[in-house]
C-alpha cells in the first residue's frame, strides 16, 4: 500500500466499507431464493465423513451439529446454510448456536441469556455468533485446558467447551469457504490496475479476479526484492508487495477448507477438494479449475441475486461431478438422496400413526366399529411412508435397515406394528391398530433423538461392513427385540385391565397374543444371538465371548425362557406371565440402549451420553408401573378373601 | 424331642432334583443375574477379568460361595439332559420342544468341548517377517532348552499348572525347581543396596531382580507380567532364581555334568503347521476420513519346502488351513513397516454350535407355529 497519499486511502477504505455494507443490504433484501435453484443446490454432490452425500444432507448436518436442529425455525437448512455459504453476514444474528451448559457462558464471559427481536423471552440455550464472538478468547482458553485432558476425563463443562469451540471454528471456515470470491475490503490497487489489465469501472476486486494476475505480480515483486533500498521502491512495487501480502496471507489461511465439492482425481481413489483448493490445483487439471471458477461464479451470481447464472453454475458443477465420478454409487444417488430428505417420510409416517392411535383409541373405548375401519385409513398412509422410507435407506445406503441405532428404531417400530396388526387381523376390535401405532409413535420419536445424533447412513467400520452378517444376524435379533418389546406392551395392557376388573373373555383377549409374542420374540432373540455368534467364529474365531451386546440378547433369551419355564412349573400365573412381560421390555431396552451406555466392547456404535437419562428415567417408570399396579392388584385379592372369624 | 428329619439323599431324589422344572429355572434366572452384573462388571475391570470371575468360574466369593456361571451351565445341561429323557418320553406329539432341548444339550457340549480343547493365540508379523509358531496372549510356560536361541528341542510346563510348593523339572537329567512364590501379575520392587556378601545369597535372576511385589491383574490379560521364585537342585551356580514375564534374556543354569540349561518365562507357544510369512499389509479408510475400510494381510503360507501359495486375510474372510484358522485381529503402524497381528485359533468342536443353533431355532419355530395353530383350533372350536 503507498503510504504517501493517506487521504485517498482512507477515502477508499470507507468506499470498500460502504460498497461491503451495501452488498450486504442487497443480500439482505434480496427476494427469496427461487426454490428450483435452492433444490439445485441442495442436490450437488459433496464428500463428508467417507461419504459423498448430496448438499441438502451436508447441511442438515452442519446445522444440526450447531443447533441440534435441522432447520433453522421455518428455513429449510439448504437455504440457511446457502446464506452461510454466500452471504455470511447475514448469518451473524441468527441464534443457532447451541450451548448445553450455561457455566461455559460464565466461563467465556459472555451473559447466560440473549435477546432476539421478534420473541418475548430471551434465549437461554441458542445464542447468535454475534453474542459469543466476545467470549472466543477465553473460550480458546477453555479448549486448550481441555485438551490436556483425556476426552473421557473431561468434566461435562469440558465436553461443552470443546464442542462449543469446534463448532464455531467449523462456522467460521465455511463462513469463508467463497472469501476468495468477495471483494478484498480497503484494496487500493490505482497504479498497479492498468498494469494488471483490471477493468477501470471496477472498483472492488477479490482474490479470484487478481488470481490469474499472479505472474504479472511475481513479476513485479521479484523487481521489488531486488531492490536494496526499501525507500527506492516505486509506488506501484510497493502496490504490488502489499497485494502479494495479503493473497498469500489469505490463501496460507484458508488452506485444506471444509465443503470438498470437486472431485479432483478422475480414476483412482476419490480426492475432493474444496474451491478455493481447486482453483490451485497443482496438477493443472483444467476441468477442476474450471469447476472452481464455475463454484466462484455460484457465490457472486447468488450474492448479486442472479439465479439465471447461479443455476448455470450449479448445473455446470453437477455436470463436472457427475460425469468424473460417475463409477461411484453415491455420487450418482445425491439427487435421490435429497429427494429422500425432502420427503421426510418418517415425519408423515408419525403424523399418521398419531391420527390412527387416537381413532383406534376412540375405537376401544366406544366399541365403534366405523371409527376402527377408519383408523386403517391413517395407519395405511403410515405404513406406506414408513416402509418407502425403509426402502428408500435400504437404496441409498445398499445396507440392511439397522446399521446404526437410528437404523434399529425404524425398523424394530415397523416389526412391532406388524405384529400387532396380525393380531388385529385375527381379533378385529382395535387393540392391534392401538398397540400397534403407539408403539410405532414412541419408536419414530426416539428414532428422531438418535437422527439428531449426526449423519444417520454414516459408512459402517470394517468389522460391521457385512451386508450377510447384518441381514442375518442384526435382522433376526432386532425382530427378536420386536417381538418381546411388543409383548410387553400388552403384559402392560394386561395389567391395567386386570386392575379395572375387566372380565375374563377380554383379558385373554390381551393375555394370548402376549404369551404368543413373547414366543416369537425368543425365537428371533435366540436365532439373532446364535447367527451373532457364528458372525464373531467367523469374523475373529469366538463362538462367544461375553461381550455386552451378546451379553444384553441373551438377557432376553434368559428372561423369556424363565417366565415360560416358571409359567409351567406353575411358579407364577397370568399376573406374574405379564409382570415377566413387561420386565421383557426392560431387558429389550438393556440390551438395545443399555449396553450402549456402558461403552465397552465392540457393538458400542451408539453411545451418547445424552440418552443416559432417559434411559435410566424409562427404567424407573416400568419398575414404578410394576410397584404400583402389582401392589393395587395384591390389595384388591386381599379384600377379596373372605374375612376369617 | 422331635426333630424334622434330615431330608435322605437317595439316588431317586438326586434324579428328581435334576428333572425339576424349578431348577431350570433357577438356573436361567441365576444366569442372567450373573449376565446382567458381569456385563456392568466390565466397564471397570474389562471383558476378560469378568469372564474369569463370573462366567468361567464354579463360585464366586462376594461374602459367601455363591454359583458362578459355568457351575450353572453343567446345572443346566444336566437338567436339560435329564428332563429330555424324562419329561419328553410322551412328547412326541411336540416335536419342536424336542429339537429345542436338544439343540440346547448340543450347544452347552460345544461349549465345554471349546473350554477344554480350544486354543486361541496370536502371530505379530511386520511386513517381510516370517514365523511358524503362534505366542498365547494370556497364557505363560516355563521353558528350558540346550541352546540359549533354540527353536526346536524346547521343553516346557505351563505357568498355569503351577502352584506354591509344586515340584517339577522339564527332563529327568534337567535341574529340579519347586515353587516358592508366583504371581500373575508382578513388578519387581526396587532393588536395595546390599553388600557383596548379602547381594550373593539372593535369588538369580536375568534381570536382576531382588525380589517381587504382586500387583493388581490387568484389564487386558495380555498386559499382565507373571513372575515366579523357584528354588532350585542340581544346578551348580544357582539355589534359587527369579523369572519374570519381561526378561529380556533366559537364565542360564550350569548342571552337575558340565551342560547348560537356558531357563525363561515366556508366553505359551504352538507350533503351526504351516510357515506363514506377510508380505504386505494394507489398510484403507473410506474417503476424507479415519473410518476403516479395510484392512488384510497378504501372506504366503509355506506348506513345505516347495509348496506354498499367496492368502489374503481380512475382516469376516479369515484363512483356515487344517483346523487351524488365522483371522485378521489388528495392526500397528511402525515409522518404517506395518505390524499386522492375526489371531490363531483351533477348536474341534467349532462347528457344534452351528448345528445346535440350527436345530434349536428350527424347534422354536416349529413349536411356535405349533402353539399358534392349536390356539387358532381352540378358538375356531370354541366359536
Amino acid at each position: 500500500m503507498d503510504a504517501a497519499s493517506p487521504p485517498e486511502e482512507i477515502r477508499m477504505k470507507r468506499l470498500s466499507l460502504f460498497l461491503l455494507c451495501l452488498l450486504s443490504l442487497t443480500a439482505f433484501a434480496q427476494e427469496p431464493v427461487p426454490s428450483r435453484t435452492l433444490r439445485a443446490f441442495g442436490d450437488l454432490p459433496v464428500l463428508h465423513d467417507g461419504r459423498v452425500m448430496p448438499m441438502d444432507t451436508y447441511a442438515r448436518l452442519a446445522l444440526l451439529q450447531f443447533s441440534g436442529r435441522s432447520a433453522f425455525g421455518k428455513e429449510p437448512a439448504i437455504s440457511w446454510f446457502a446464506r452461510l455459504l454466500f452471504v455470511p453476514d447475514s448469518t451473524r444474528d441468527d441464534a443457532f448456536f447451541l450451548v448445553n451448559h450455561p457455566e461455559v457462558l460464565d466461563a467465556m464471559g459472555v451473559p447466560r441469556f440473549q435477546a432476539l427481536p421478534g420473541q418475548k423471552k430471551p434465549s437461554t440455550r441458542r445464542f447468535t455468533y454475534s453474542h459469543l464472538v466476545d467470549g472466543m478468547g477465553k473460550l480458546a482458553e477453555l479448549y486448550e485446558q481441555a485438551q490436556k485432558v483425556e476426552p473421557k476425563q473431561r468434566d461435562l463443562v469440558a465436553q461443552e467447551a470443546v464442542r462449543l469451540f469446534e463448532n464455531l471454528i467449523t462456522y467460521r471456515q465455511l463462513a469463508s469457504v467463497f472469501t476468495h470470491e468477495r471483494p478484498i475490503p480497503g484494496l487500493q490497487i490505482p497504479l498497479l490496475r492498468e498494469r494488471l489489465g483490471l477493468p477501470a469501472d471496477v472498483t472492488a476486486f477479490s482474490y479470484s479476479d487478481l488470481k490469474d494476475r499472479l505472474p504479472a505480480i511475481t513479476d513485479l515483486v521479484q523487481a521489488a526484492a531486488a531492490q536494496d533500498d526499501p525507500d527506492a521502491l516505486t509506488p506501484e512495487q510497493r502496490e504490488a508487495l502489499g497485494l502479494a501480502s495479503y493473497m498469500f496471507g489469505l490463501r496460507t489461511a484458508l488452506v485444506d477448507m471444509p465443503l470438498p465439492l470437486l472431485p479432483a482425481a478422475p480414476h483412482g481413489e476419490p480426492h475432493w477438494l474444496a474451491p478455493l483448493d481447486a482453483l490451485h490445483d497443482e496438477e493443472r487439471d483444467v476441468q477442476l479449475v474450471n469447476a472452481a471458477k464455475q463454484s466462484g461464479l455460484l457465490s457472486t451470481s447468488w450474492v448479486a441475486g442472479d439465479w439465471q447464472k447461479a443455476r448455470e453454475a450449479i448445473d455446470d458443477i453437477g455436470e463436472f461431478s457427475q460425469g468424473r465420478m460417475k463409477h461411484v454409487r453415491e455420487v450418482r444417488n445425491a439427487r435421490a438422496e435429497a429427494r429422500f430428505n425432502r420427503a421426510n417420510y418418517f415425519f408423515k409416517a408419525k403424523m399418521m400413526y398419531i391420527a390412527c392411535f387416537f381413532l383406534a383409541f376412540a375405537a376401544l373405548i366406544s366399541g365403534n366399529r366405523s371409527l376402527r375401519l377408519a383408523a386403517w385409513i391413517p395407519l395405511s398412509l403410515a405404513l406406506l411412508f414408513h416402509v418407502t422410507g425403509l426402502g428408500w435407506r435400504i437404496f441409498l445406503t445398499a445396507r440392511p435397515p439397522v446399521t446404526n441405532l437410528y437404523g434399529t428404531f425404524l425398523f424394530v417400530g415397523l416389526i412391532c406394528l406388524l405384529l400387532a396388526l396380525l393380531v388385529e387381523a385375527f381379533q378385529k376390535n382395535g387393540l392391534g391398530l392401538f398397540t400397534g401405532s403407539f408403539v410405532a409413535i414412541i419408536f419414530l420419536f426416539v428414532a428422531d433423538r438418535f437422527g439428531a445424533e449426526g449423519d444417520t447412513m454414516k459408512k459402517v467400520v470394517a468389522v460391521l461392513a457385512s451386508n450377510f452378517w447384518l441381514s442375518t444376524h442384526v435382522l433376526a435379533v432386532t425382530t427378536g427385540y420386536a417381538g418381546v418389546w411388543i409383548a410387553g406392551v400388552f403384559g402392560h395392557i394386561w395389567l391395567v385391565l386386570k386392575l379395572l376388573n375387566k372380565p375374563k373373555d377380554l383379558l385373554d383377549k390381551v393375555r394370548l397374543p402376549m404369551e404368543g409374542l413373547l414366543g416369537f420374540g425368543l425365537t428371533f432373540a435366540f436365532l439373532g444371538t446364535m447367527l451373532g455368534g457364528v458372525w464373531a467364529d467367523q469374523s475373529w474365531g469366538r463362538f462367544w465371548g461375553w461381550d455386552p451386546k451378546e451379553n444384553g440378547a441373551l438377557l432376553i433369551v434368559l428372561w423369556s425362557a424363565a417366565v415360560y419355564h416358571a409359567r409351567i412349573a406353575g411358579l407364577i400365573r397370568e399376573i406374574g406371565m405379564a409382570a415377566g412381560a413387561v420386565i421383557g421390555c426392560i431387558m429389550v431396552m438393556v440390551a438395545w440402549l443399555g449396553v450402549n451406555l456402558l461403552n465397552v466392547g465392540l457393538h458400542s456404535y451408539g453411545f451418547t451420553q445424552s440418552m443416559f437419562s432417559g434411559f435410566i428415567g424409562y427404567i424407573a417408570f416400568e419398575l414404578l408401573f410394576l410397584a404400583v399396579v402389582l401392589g393395587l392388584l395384591q390389595v384388591q385379592s386381599l379384600r377379596k378373601q373372605p374375612k376369617a372369624g | 424331642v422331635n426333630l424334622p428329619a434330615f431330608p435322605s439323599i437317595t439316588p431317586k431324589s438326586v434324579f428328581r432334583f435334576f428333572t425339576s422344572i424349578r431348577l431350570t429355572v433357577f438356573c436361567l434366572l441365576w444366569l442372567a443375574v450373573l449376565t446382567f452384573v458381569g456385563t456392568l462388571y466390565q466397564v471397570d475391570n474389562g471383558i476378560y477379568l469378568a469372564q474369569e470371575k463370573f462366567f468361567d468360574s464354579f463360585f464366586l466369593w462376594p461374602f459367601f460361595p455363591l454359583p458362578g456361571a459355568f457351575l450353572i451351565l453343567i446345572l443346566l445341561f444336566l437338567n436339560l439332559c435329564a428332563s429330555f429323557f424324562v419329561h419328553y418320553q410322551a412328547g412326541w406329539r411336540m416335536p419342536g420342544l424336542m429339537l429345542i432341548h436338544l439343540g440346547l444339550i448340543l450347544l452347552l457340549l460345544g461349549g465345554f468341548v471349546t473350554r477344554m480343547m480350544g486354543l486361541e493365540a496370536n502371530v505379530s508379523l511386520f511386513e517381510g517377517e516370517g514365523t511358524n509358531v503362534a505366542s498365547s496372549v494370556s497364557e505363560w510356560e516355563i521353558s528350558s532348552a540346550e541352546e540359549m536361541l533354540a527353536q526346536r528341542e524346547i521343553r516346557a510346563v505351563d505357568f498355569s499348572d503351577l502352584r506354591r510348593g509344586t515340584r517339577f523339572r522339564h527332563e529327568d537329567k534337567g535341574p529340579r525347581f519347586r515353587v516358592l512364590e508366583l504371581h500373575r501379575n508382578a513388578r519387581p520392587l526396587p532393588p536395595k543396596e546390599l553388600s557383596p556378601e548379602l547381594r550373593a545369597a539372593l535369588p538369580m535372576s536375568p534381570s536382576g531382580i531382588q525380589a517381587l511385589q504382586p500387583v493388581k491383574n490387568a484389564i487386558e490379560p495380555g498386559e499382565n507380567l507373571p513372575a515366579i521364585r523357584l528354588s532350585v537342585e542340581g544346578a551348580k551356580n544357582a539355589k534359587e532364581v527369579i523369572l519374570w514375564g519381561r526378561d529380556e534374556r533366559p537364565l542360564a543354569l550350569e548342571l552337575e555334568d558340565g551342560s547348560v540349561r537356558f531357563v525363561s518365562l515366556r508366553r505359551k507357544r504352538f507350533e503351526l503347521p504351516l510357515f506363514i510369512e506377510l508380505n504386505d499389509f494394507q489398510r484403507t479408510t473410506y474417503p476424507g476420513s479415519q473410518i476403516p475400510k479395510d484392512f488384510r494381510s497378504l501372506i504366503t503360507a509355506h506348506f513345505s519346502n516347495d509348496v506354498h501359495r499367496q492368502v489374503v486375510i481380512k475382516m469376516n474372510e479369515p484363512f483356515r488351513v487344517n483346523g487351524w484358522t488365522f483371522y485378521q485381529q489388528k495392526f500397528d503402524v511402525g515409522p518404517e513397516r506395518e505390524l499386522s497381528v492375526l489371531q490363531v485359533t483351533r477348536n474341534y468342536g467349532r462347528l457344534i454350535p452351528y448345528w445346535a443353533t440350527g436345530l434349536t431355532s428350527l424347534g422354536l419355530a416349529m413349536h411356535f407355529l405349533q402353539m399358534q395353530w392349536m390356539q387358532l383350533r381352540r378358538r375356531r372350536k370354541s366359536a
